[in-house]
C-alpha cells in the first residue's frame, strides 16, 4: 500500500512537476500568471484524441506535431493578446489568461463532448512491477520523458545563451534592455515554449488520464500551487514540490473517497502557506 | 572628428506628461560632455528617451551619422549606444564574472577601442577580487563599478553615465571619476550626468544645463564653470555639499 502511493506518486508528480515548469518559466520571465496553462496541456490531450495513432510511431509524431501546434499557438496569444498589456497599470494579464482558459474549456466542450477519453496505450509494453507495484506503461513512460526534458530545460537555462537572456530578463528586466538583449522576443519564445511543454505534458498524460474539458482547470491549479510551494525561483524547487503533489494526491485517492481527493492537495497548499510561505526552496531575490 | 551623437527637438515623454521639450545636444567624437541639472530636471528621462526606453519624437537624431529615430532600445545597444543608468539594474543572482561575460557576448564589433575582459579588471580591481561573488551582495561602490564595467564590455561607440558617484563615499567617488577619466583618454566619447559639478566640468569640454526638461545653458565646460548657471541657487546647493570632498 506504501509503495503503491509512494511509486505512483513519484511518476504522478514528475509529470506535474513538468507541467509546472511551463507555468514557473513564463512567471519568471514575464511575471504573468498564465491561467490558461492547464488547458494548453489539453492541446496536447485532445489533439492526440483527435489524431488517434495506432502505433508508437505515429504516437510519437503526432506528438510532436501537436507540441509544434501549441508553440504556434502559444506565439499568436503572446505576440498578439498579451504582451500590449504587459508593464502597464491594471491587471489585463490576469482578465486575458483566465478568459482564454475559459474559452479552451468551451472549445473543447463543444468538439468533444463526451468525458473520460483516453487512447490506446501506445507503447510496446503494457505494464511494469516497480518494487512490487504494477504501473502502467503511459504513467511509466510519462514520468522518465517527462524528467528527461526537466533535466534538459534545467541544462537550458543554466548553460546556454539562451537560458542566460531568460535569467536575465527575470532577475532585472530593465538591466536586460541595458545589456540590449530583445526582450519582447524572449517574452514571445518562453511564453511559446512554455505551452508547447505543457502540450508535449498533454500528450503524454493521455494513454492513461482521461480527459475532460475542465481538467484544465484541474491542472492549471494544480500548476500554481506547485510553482508556488516550490518557492517560485528554482527549477528543482518546482520539482521536488511535484513530487510532493504527486504524493499527496495518491495518499489522498488510497485513504480519502472520491471528490474528496483534491481537497489533500489543497490543504497541502495551505499548510505550506502558513508554515513556510516563501516556499521550499528559497533563494536570494529572483530566479537564478 | 565625427560627430558621435546628435539630436535636435527631443521631447521625451512619461506617460502623457512632456517630461523634455525641445532639447538639442550633441556630444562630438572623442570626448567627455556635461549633463548638469537639479533633480528632477530630467536628465535620466532624457537618457531614457535617446536610448529607446520611453515615447520620443525629435527632428534629427542621429548615432555615427545614422538616423536612428524610433530604433528599439535593443537596437541603439547593438548600435554602440550603451547607457550605464542610474539604478545600475545589475543581474543580481548572477556572479560579477557572469555579469560581465554575458554584457560581452552581446557586443557589437567595431573600429575603435575594444575593452577585453582583464583590461576592465585592471580598471576596476576590486571587481578582480570579487569575480565569483553574486551581484546582489556588492557594496554600493562596487555595484557603480559593475554597471560602469558592464556598459564597457558591451565594447559602446558612446557611452551614457547617469549618475555614477550618486550615493557614494567621497573616497569612491574620486576613485570612479578617475577611472572614467582614464576610459575618456581612450577615446571613448562619453555623456557625463552628475550633479558633482566641480568634478564633471573639470572633466568634461562641454556642458548642458538642464532645467524643467528644457536646456537653459549650452556652453564649454570652462564657460560654464565661472558662470551664473552654476552659482544660482538650485545648483549652488549641490556644489557647496560637495565642496568639503573635492
Amino acid at each position: 500500500m506504501l509503495m503503491q502511493i509512494i511509486v505512483t506518486g513519484l511518476l504522478q508528480g514528475v509529470i506535474y512537476a513538468l507541467i509546472g515548469l511551463g507555468l514557473f518559466l513564463v512567471f519568471n520571465v514575464m511575471r504573468v500568471v498564465n491561467f490558461a496553462h492547464g488547458y494548453f496541456v489539453l492541446i496536447g490531450m485532445y489533439g492526440l484524441l483527435w489524431l488517434d495513432p495506432g502505433s508508437l510511431p505515429s504516437y510519437l509524431l503526432y506528438a510532436l506535431a501537436v507540441a509544434a501546434a501549441a508553440v504556434v499557438f502559444g506565439y499568436v496569444i503572446e505576440r498578439w493578446l498579451l504582451e500590449f498589456t504587459l508593464h502597464k497599470p491594471g491587471h489585463a494579464q490576469l482578465v486575458i489568461t483566465i478568459s482564454l482558459g475559459i474559452a479552451m474549456q468551451y472549445f473543447f466542450q463543444i468538439k468533444f463532448p463526451e468525458p473520460y477519453q483516453t487512447i490506446a496505450n501506445p507503447w510496446p509494453f503494457s505494464s511494469v512491477q516497480i518494487l512490487g507495484v504494477t504501473v502502467s506503461a503511459g504513467r511509466l513512460m510519462a514520468a522518465i520523458i517527462s524528467l528527461a526534458l526537466t533535466i534538459a530545460i534545467s541544462w537550458v537555462v543554466y548553460r546556454t545563451s539562451l537560458g542566460q537572456n531568460i535569467r536575465a530578463c527575470s532577475q532585472s528586466l530593465p538591466g536586460a534592455v541595458h545589456v540590449g538583449i530583445n526582450f519582447p522576443r524572449v517574452y514571445r519564445s518562453t511564453f511559446a515554449f512554455g505551452a508547447g511543454i505543457a502540450a508535449v505534458a498533454g500528450a503524454l498524460l493521455i494513454p492513461f488520464q482521461p480527459v475532460s474539458p475542465h481538467y484544465g482547470l484541474d491542472l492549471t491549479i494544480k500548476a500554481f500551487i506547485l510553482v508556488v510551494i516550490g518557492g517560485v525561483a528554482s527549477i528543482w524547487g518546482t520539482v521536488i514540490a511535484g513530487v510532493l503533489l504527486g504524493m499527496a494526491e495518491s495518499a489522498g485517492s488510497v485513504f480519502i473517497s472520491g471528490s474528496l481527493t483534491s481537497s489533500v492537495i489543497y490543504l497541502m497548499f495551505l499548510l505550506v502557506i502558513l508554515i513556510r510561505p516563501q516556499g521550499l526552496i528559497v533563494r536570494k531575490a529572483a530566479f537564478a | 572628428m565625427d560627430t558621435a551623437l546628435s539630436v535636435e527637438g527631443l521631447r521625451v515623454w512619461r506617460g502623457r506628461s512632456e517630461i523634455v521639450r525641445s532639447v538639442d545636444l550633441t556630444i562630438p567624437g572623442g570626448q567627455v560632455v556635461a549633463l548638469l541639472g537639479a533633480n528632477g530636471a530630467g536628465k535620466t528621462t532624457l537618457i531614457e528617451g535617446i536610448l529607446g526606453q520611453l515615447p520620443m519624437k525629435a527632428d534629427t537624431f542621429e548615432l555615427f551619422g545614422e538616423d536612428v529615430r524610433g530604433a528599439k532600445p535593443w537596437e541603439m545597444v547593438r548600435k554602440g549606444l550603451v547607457v550605464v543608468p542610474q539604478e545600475r539594474y545589475l543581474f543580481t543572482d548572477m556572479s560579477v564574472e557572469e555579469n560581465l561575460e554575458l554584457a560581452s557576448k552581446r557586443a557589437g564589433r567595431h573600429e575603435g577601442h575594444l575593452f577585453s575582459l582583464d583590461e576592465l579588471y585592471d580598471l576596476f580591481p576590486r571587481l578582480a577580487e570579487r569575480k565569483v561573488q553574486y551581484a546582489g551582495t556588492l557594496s554600493g561602490g562596487e555595484r557603480s563599478m559593475l554597471a560602469i564595467a558592464r556598459g564597457l564590455a558591451l565594447q559602446p561607440r558612446v557611452l551614457v553615465l547617469d549618475e555614477p558617484s550618486l550615493g557614494l563615499a567621497p573616497i569612491i567617488v574620486e576613485l570612479i571619476m578617475s577611472t572614467i577619466e582614464r576610459i575618456a583618454e581612450s577615446g571613448l566619447p562619453i555623456l557625463l550626468v552628475e550633479q558633482n559639478v566641480n568634478q564633471t566640468l573639470a572633466m568634461s569640454s562641454w556642458g548642458y544645463v538642464l532645467e524643467s526638461g528644457e536646456i537653459s545653458s549650452s556652453d564649454s565646460s570652462e564657460a560654464l564653470l565661472g558662470s551664473d548657471a552654476i552659482l544660482s541657487g538650485y545648483l549652488a546647493v549641490d556644489v557647496e555639499s560637495v565642496e568639503g570632498g573635492s
